[in-house]
């Protein structure tokens, strides 16, 4: 007979203790999700409260882009000392264009900084996981409208995954413990690495900019977006390519993204091969990062480039 | 459609609720619409690849029963040699033919035929062993012809079991879709829990340790021993998650509409013996070579050599299943040696261990279970490793150049989840096993227990699981 599904007792006994388990997750939901973003926004060191401060709080007018390469190589200490002016480094560890656009986004939803500065490398456009790291901005979905679209392509029921606060918070807790235990002090976004390169480490390319092939097309358009949007801002856009340990070699000059720079009319400070940097062990961790010393010296040459070429911000000229 | 999807989260339940709705008469239709429908969703079209192999051994099947003598041997050969020659088509062709061109390269001969540029069906091993066994048991006259090609067809794609088996025995299972099936709540809670541990296995654990694997497998030459022996461990436990999970998800999924799969795992970690691991693993593929193959050829009914031979060939071609690769071949050969060298020592180390422990001390079936692991394990090197090359330098790199454990700032944070989800995966897994009956947790009466470990669960998953939709790495087989 069809339609049998409720003809005994214990089966309605059955879907009443579904039903009642169901509330008791939403409830649980809700309550331990809530408890979850209090514990989120309350952070004070880590790379979730570098994220919170680069959407919500700054207000600096020099703000960095990028990966890894941003985040351990730009010192805003040393552009404040040296032209005056509050600098941010927005850069995030093992991120991407998308991320950067997102917090781009938070950043011109709040206000316009004077310039922003995006550290180009391969690793911006990497093709692996793709969208995948969006999850760290999953916090974000409720308050800010404008990074809804980016958070959403993440994958094809996000929106709907996103109704679960625990979801939103997924994979938080040992870092909140982590933080909690060891807190990772940075300055205003920079976080300095303080070990020297082995000597292993001087034959590894960065690969700093790879062949047009390489760049996957869909965050290329997201490249494009932010550094159109940021036009559109009134703010300046800056490109800088920032030093590794081995030189990258000429291909860096043929790079699709220097080109669609270039055509916005975007500068792009390419010290891929700079002397300073290139070979010299003392200023690596690795073959790709900077340690302190490195960046220290590495900020002062772009706050005092930075100070030569924008004058009409009113950056001073130092004497590197 | 993967079972870790939202995708599957809509389809399920609106599947079964129509299920026990419709009247009887059209279940079987609904399930058949529905599997058509889950197996389209991957590539539409392969689903007259499924077709072909399912008219095959449709009418083979027929024609074995109307037949006799020569006749009816000769429908079971055409039988199995077309269907497999689907398989070889699609999943062995191009191993062959890259094969073929390197001995012709090094021969220096012409070798004109290119690479097929196809992608394998998912789960094509899979359904073609379901659809052989079929065959095989009509001609054997242990199974009724089934002249409802409906049910036939619905038999090799039934759902649940489609892509990554259990692979199915057709006196279990054809049977089943004739039955009336009631909702029966006992029957949806069993289904229920087994695929909420079952998406636990995968979410939480299999695709945790699965970030470490693919970071460490993927550039085996950076990484040195002791990081190499880390992720050759977690792949052991990543791929039990991942499969025995799929296989959870499987049979709970059927068992709320009232169908009984057969047990596809058996907790086969804590095997003592490789011999005990292989009727503890994938059970439904190593009893399926067992009766068609092993005792076929004579099984340990025949003089002692012969036996070995039988074993070492039953591994050999259980590797060919998994994968058109040589790595697969060696780890099959890996296990075939296991097996036989066990066979041949058993004396000597039962005598050599019985020096220092009795036969039934603990410390001794510690000891079996830990190198049981230990064994398996080495061999999952092949199973993981891209090439041959890679896996030489990955036992190299572990027996020879230890080294420092990779461990960077994200590294560690997925260490701790990966170690966090294996620790609540043994505390279960060894309940289950050593601790039966004494503490219960999703079979406990009292229902604030049951329902705080459900809840438990779900918010574990929430919180620790990796929600990309994961591929099931059984689906490549």
């Amino acid at each position: 007979m069809p339609g049998n599904l409720f003809t005994f007792s214990s089966n309605k006994i059955f879907v009443i203790k579904v039903l009642a388990l169901c509330f008791i997750l939403v409830a649980l939901d809700f309550t331990l999700g809530k408890g979850l973003e209090k514990i989120y926004f309350s952070q004070k060191s880590g790379k979730f409260f570098r994220t919170r401060s680069a959407i919500e709080t700054t207000r600096a007018d020099i703000v960095f882009f990028g990966s890894s390469r941003a985040i351990h190589h730009y010192d805003p200490r040393i552009f404040l000392s040296l032209l005056g002016v509050p600098a941010y480094n927005a850069g995030a560890r093992g991120q991407d264009i998308v991320y950067a656009y997102s917090v781009l986004q938070g950043i011109l939803h709040r206000y316009t900084p004077k310039i922003v500065i995006l550290n180009l490398d391969t690793r911006i456009f990497k093709k692996e996981g793709k969208f995948e790291r969006l999850s760290d901005l999953a916090p974000f979905y409720r308050n800010h409208p404008e990074l809804r679209p980016i958070i959403e392509r993440k994958s094809k029921f996000e929106r709907v995954k996103l109704l679960s606060y625990l979801y939103t918070y997924n994979s938080t807790i040992l870092h909140f413990l982590n933080y909690a235990i060891k807190p990772q002090l940075d300055y205003d976004g920079f976080f300095p690495l303080r070990s020297m390169a082995d000597a292993a480490e001087m034959d590894e390319p960065v690969g700093v900019v790879p062949s047009y092939t390489d760049l996957d097309a869909e965050y290329m358009v997201f490249y494009e977006n932010f550094l159109k949007d940021t036009l559109n801002s009134g703010a300046k856009m800056l490109i800088v390519i920032s030093p590794g340990l081995a030189a990258a070699g000429e291909h860096a000059f043929i790079n699709p993204a220097i080109l669609k720079a270039k055509d916005l009319k975007i500068p792009v400070w390419d010290y891929s091969n700079d002397d300073h940097f290139v070979g010299h062990r003392e200023l690596f961790a690795d073959h790709a990062h900077m340690n302190e010393t490195g960046a220290k010296l590495f900020s002062s040459l772009i706050a005092d480039r930075l100070g030569g070429e924008y004058p009409e911000f009113g950056f001073k000229p130092t004497s590197f | 459609m993967l079972f870790n999807s939202i995708e599957f989260l809509i389809f399920f339940p609106l599947v079964t609720g129509m299920y026990f709705l419709l009247p009887h008469a059209y279940r079987w239709f609904w399930l058949l619409a529905a599997s058509c429908f889950f197996y389209m969703t991957f590539i539409p079209v392969y689903i007259l690849i499924l077709l072909i192999t399912i008219l095959i051994d449709y009418f083979a099947a027929i024609y074995i029963v109307e037949t006799s003598g020569a006749k009816k041997k000769f429908f079971l050969v055409l039988s199995i040699i077309s269907t497999c020659a689907v398989l070889f088509v699609f999943k062995y062709f191009n191993f062959f033919n890259d094969n073929v061109a390197g001995l012709a390269r090094f021969l220096h001969w012409n070798y004109p035929i290119e690479s097929l540029k196809i992608i394998l069906p998912i789960g094509l091993s899979f359904h073609t062993f379901q659809s052989l066994s079929y065959v095989i048991e009509v001609y054997k006259g242990r199974q009724k012809v089934e002249r409802n090609f409906g049910i036939y067809s619905l038999y090799v794609m039934f759902y649940p079991q489609l892509v990554a088996g259990p692979i199915e025995r057709p006196q279990n299972l054809l049977h089943q879709f004739y039955e009336k099936h009631k909702f029966r709540s006992e029957d949806v809670t069993f289904g229920l829990k087994l695929m909420l541990w079952g998406m636990f296995k995968k979410i939480v654990v299999a695709d945790r340790l699965a970030i470490y694997v693919n970071a460490v497998y993927d550039n085996p030459t950076k990484h040195d021993g002791l990081t190499l022996f880390l992720a050759t461990i977690f792949f052991g436990i990543q791929i039990y998650c991942d499969f025995s999970g799929y296989s959870d998800i499987a049979i709970g999924s059927a068992r709320v509409m009232g169908f009984k799969l057969m047990t596809n795992f058996n907790r086969p970690y804590f095997s003592k013996s490789i011999h005990e691991f292989w009727s503890r693993w994938h059970i439904s593929l190593s009893t399926w070579f067992k009766d068609y193959l092993y005792i076929p050829m004579g099984g340990n009914r025949v003089t002692k050599i012969l036996w070995y031979r039988n074993l070492f060939v039953v591994f050999i071609v259980s590797g060919i299943w998994h994968g058109a690769n040589w790595t697969y071949i060696i780890w099959g050969a890996l296990h075939g040696f296991y097996l036989v060298f066990g066979l041949v020592t058993l004396e000597i180390r039962k005598k050599f261990a019985g020096l220092f422990l009795s036969e039934n001390s603990k410390i001794l079936k510690l000891v079996k279970i830990v190198v049981t692991f230990l064994l398996v394990s080495f061999a999952w090197i092949f199973f993981r490793a891209r090439s041959f090359t890679d896996a030489q330098v990955i036992i190299s790199k572990i027996f020879t150049h230890p080294g420092k454990l990779f461990v960077d700032g994200e590294t560690k944070i997925h260490l701790f989840y990966a170690i966090l989800a294996i620790a609540m995966l043994l505390a279960v897994e060894v309940k289950r096993e050593f601790c039966h009956g004494k503490i219960t947790l999703f079979e406990s009466k009292n229902i604030y227990v049951r329902f705080s470990v459900y809840a438990g669960l779900i918010i574990v998953m929430l919180l620790m699981g990796v929600f990309d939709a994961g591929q099931f790495i059984y689906f490549q087989f």
